[in-house]
C-alpha cells in the first residue's frame, strides 16, 4: 500500500504553486486542467524527473528528496502518451526492463511477463514481436504492463490514451483501469479529457494556473463545482459526454461506488 | 595496368602509405569529434555553435587547407594528416549529433523515468538506437578521407596521390591509372562494407 502526500512543491519555473494533495493507498487520482496549468510538471515532480525547489513530496511518510532518484523511479510505474516502448526490444523485453534493472532472475521475469500479458489482455503470441508491428491499443496495453512489471505501489500516467483512436479508447480505458484497480496500485493520471477523468478516477483534481481549483470525487465535482473555472471546464469537457455525466449523476457504474463498497 | 605490373612493390608501398594516412586521420578525427559530439548532445546551445563552426570549416576548399597547413607545418605526413582529420571530424561530430537527435524525447524520458542510470541509458537505449545513423556518418567520413588523401601527394606526404599527380605531370596515363584505380576500389569497398554494417544496425533496431 502506498500513501502519497504532496505539500506545496515549488518549481523553478513557477508552473506549480500552492498545491497540496493527499492520495490514499489504492486511489486513482486524475489531474485535469488546460494546457500549461502545471499538471504534467506536478506529475513529473513525483518521480523526480523535475526536482521541486521547495515543499515536500512524501511517499509512505518518506520525503522523496532524501531517496536516490534511480531507486525511487524503479519503484514507480510510468506511462506516457506516446507509450515510448523501446523499439529495439521485443514486447517481453520491454516489459522486463524494470525487473531486470532490479536484478530479478530470468524465470521470475518470464513468469511475471505471462501474468502481465493476461492482466492487460494482450495476446501471448505478441511476446516476441517488436513495437513497430503493434497497433496503438496493443502498444498502450504493453506500456501499462511494462509500468506494472515490478509491482509498483504507485503508477504515474501522462495522457496515456491520447494517442489511441477515440472508438477504441473507451473500451481500452475501462479494461486497463479494471486491471489496474485489481492490482491495488495507487495511480496519479494526467489528462485533458474530462470524460476520461470522471470515468476512471476516484477523485479528480482540477488545476488552473499552477493551483488546484477543486479536488473532489467525480460526483461532487459535477454536483457542486467549486467556482466558475471548474464549471466552464466541465461544460467544455463534457459537452460530448452526456452519457458519462448521466451515469455518474445516477451514481451508477462509477469508481466512486466501487470505492465505497470496498471500504 | 602496365605500370602496376612493372612496379607492384612501389604501388603497394604507396597504397600502404595511403592507408596509414587515412587511418591516422580518422583516429585523430575521432579524438576531436567524440568530445565535441558529447558536448553538443548535452547542451543544445553548444550544439548549434559547434555545428555552425563545423559547417564553416567544411566550406574551406581542401586544397587551400593543405596549402595553408604546409605554410605552417612544412611538407610531409603531419600537415596531410591534420588536413584530412579536420574534414573527417566534421562528418564524425555531425554523425554523433544527428544520430542522437534521431531518438525521441519520449524514449529518453521513459528510460530515465524507469530508473535507468545514465550509463544504462547510454548502453541499453541510446547507443543501439543511435548506431545506424552514426554508422552512416562514419561511412561518409571514411569514404571522403580515402579520396581526399590523394591530395597528400601534393604535399609530399606520399600515398596514391603521388602516382596520380606524377602521372599527370609526366603525361604517363598508366601511372595515373595505377594510382587512381586502387583508391577508387578501396573507396567503393569501404562504402559497401559500411553500408552493410548500417543495414545490420538498422535491422537490429526494428524501427
Amino acid at each position: 500500500m502506498l500513501d502519497l502526500c504532496i505539500r506545496h512543491p515549488q518549481m523553478h519555473t513557477d508552473t506549480v504553486r500552492n498545491v497540496s494533495l493527499h492520495v490514499a493507498p489504492g486511489e486513482i487520482l486524475a489531474l485535469i486542467g488546460p494546457s500549461g496549468c502545471g499538471k504534467t510538471t506536478l506529475l513529473r515532480s513525483i518521480n523526480r524527473l523535475i526536482a521541486p525547489r521547495s515543499g515536500s513530496i512524501t511517499i509512505d511518510g518518506i520525503n522523496t528528496a532524501t531517496l536516490d532518484p534511480v531507486t525511487l523511479r524503479r519503484s514507480i510505474g510510468y506511462v506516457i502518451q506516446s507509450v515510448a516502448l523501446f523499439p529495439h526490444l521485443t514486447v517481453a523485453q520491454n516489459i522486463g526492463v524494470v525487473p531486470q534493472l532490479l536484478g530479478w532472475d530470468t524465470v521470475a521475469i518470464a513468469t511475471r511477463t505471462d501474468e502481465l500479458l493476461r492482466l492487460v489482455r494482450l495476446d501471448p503470441a505478441l511476446r516476441d514481436r517488436y513495437p513497430a508491428s503493434l497497433s496503438g491499443g496493443q502498444s498502450q496495453r504493453a506500456g501499462v504492463a511494462r509500468a506494472l512489471a515490478a509491482r509498483p505501489h504507485l503508477m504515474l500516467m501522462d495522457e496515456p490514451f491520447a494517442a489511441v483512436d477515440p472508438l477504441a479508447r473507451t473500451a481500452l480505458q475501462r479494461e486497463l483501469f479494471e486491471a489496474v484497480r485489481a492490482t491495488g496500485t495507487t495511480v496519479v493520471i494526467v489528462t485533458h479529457d474530462v470524460g476520461e477523468a470522471l470515468t476512471i478516477a476516484h477523485r479528480v483534481a482540477i488545476m488552473n494556473n499552477g493551483e488546484i481549483a477543486m479536488c473532489a470525487t467525480p460526483n461532487e465535482v459535477l454536483r457542486h463545482p467549486a467556482n466558475d473555472f471548474v464549471r466552464s471546464l466541465l461544460r467544455a469537457g463534457t459537452a460530448t459526454s452526456y452519457d458519462i455525466v448521466h451515469r455518474i449523476l445516477n451514481d451508477d457504474d462509477t469508481p466512486l461506488r466501487a470505492l465505497r463498497e470496498s471500504v | 595496368m602496365t605500370y602496376l605490373m612493372e612496379h607492384p612493390l612501389r604501388v603497394a608501398a604507396l597504397f600502404a602509405q595511403h592507408l596509414a594516412l587515412v587511418t591516422s586521420a580518422l583516429l585523430l578525427a575521432s579524438i576531436i569529434a567524440i568530445p565535441l559530439g558529447i558536448i553538443a548532445i548535452r547542451n543544445a546551445r553548444m550544439a548549434s555553435f559547434i555545428l555552425g563552426t563545423l559547417t564553416i570549416l567544411y566550406t574551406v576548399p581542401s586544397l587551400a587547407l593543405f596549402a595553408v597547413l604546409v605554410r605552417f607545418l612544412g611538407l610531409g605526413f603531419l600537415p596531410a594528416v591534420i588536413a584530412l582529420a579536420a574534414y573527417a571530424q566534421i562528418f564524425l561530430a555531425r554523425a554523433i549529433i544527428v544520430s542522437h537527435d534521431n531518438i525521441t524525447m519520449a524514449i529518453h524520458e521513459t528510460a530515465r523515468a524507469m530508473g535507468m542510470s545514465e550509463r544504462q541509458r547510454f548502453l541499453r537505449i541510446e547507443f543501439p538506437l543511435a548506431l545506424p545513423v552514426f554508422i552512416a556518418g562514419v561511412r561518409v567520413a571514411v569514404v571522403a578521407s580515402i579520396s581526399l588523401a590523394t591530395l597528400a601527394g601534393y604535399v609530399s606526404a606520399g600515398g596514391m596521390g603521388e602516382l596520380i599527380f606524377s602521372g599527370l605531370a609526366l603525361r604517363n596515363m598508366q601511372m595515373t591509372i595505377a594510382g587512381a584505380l586502387p583508391v577508387a576500389l578501396l573507396a567503393i569497398l569501404a562504402d559497401v562494407a559500411l553500408r552493410y554494417c548500417e543495414r545490420v544496425a538498422v535491422l537490429r533496431t526494428h524501427q
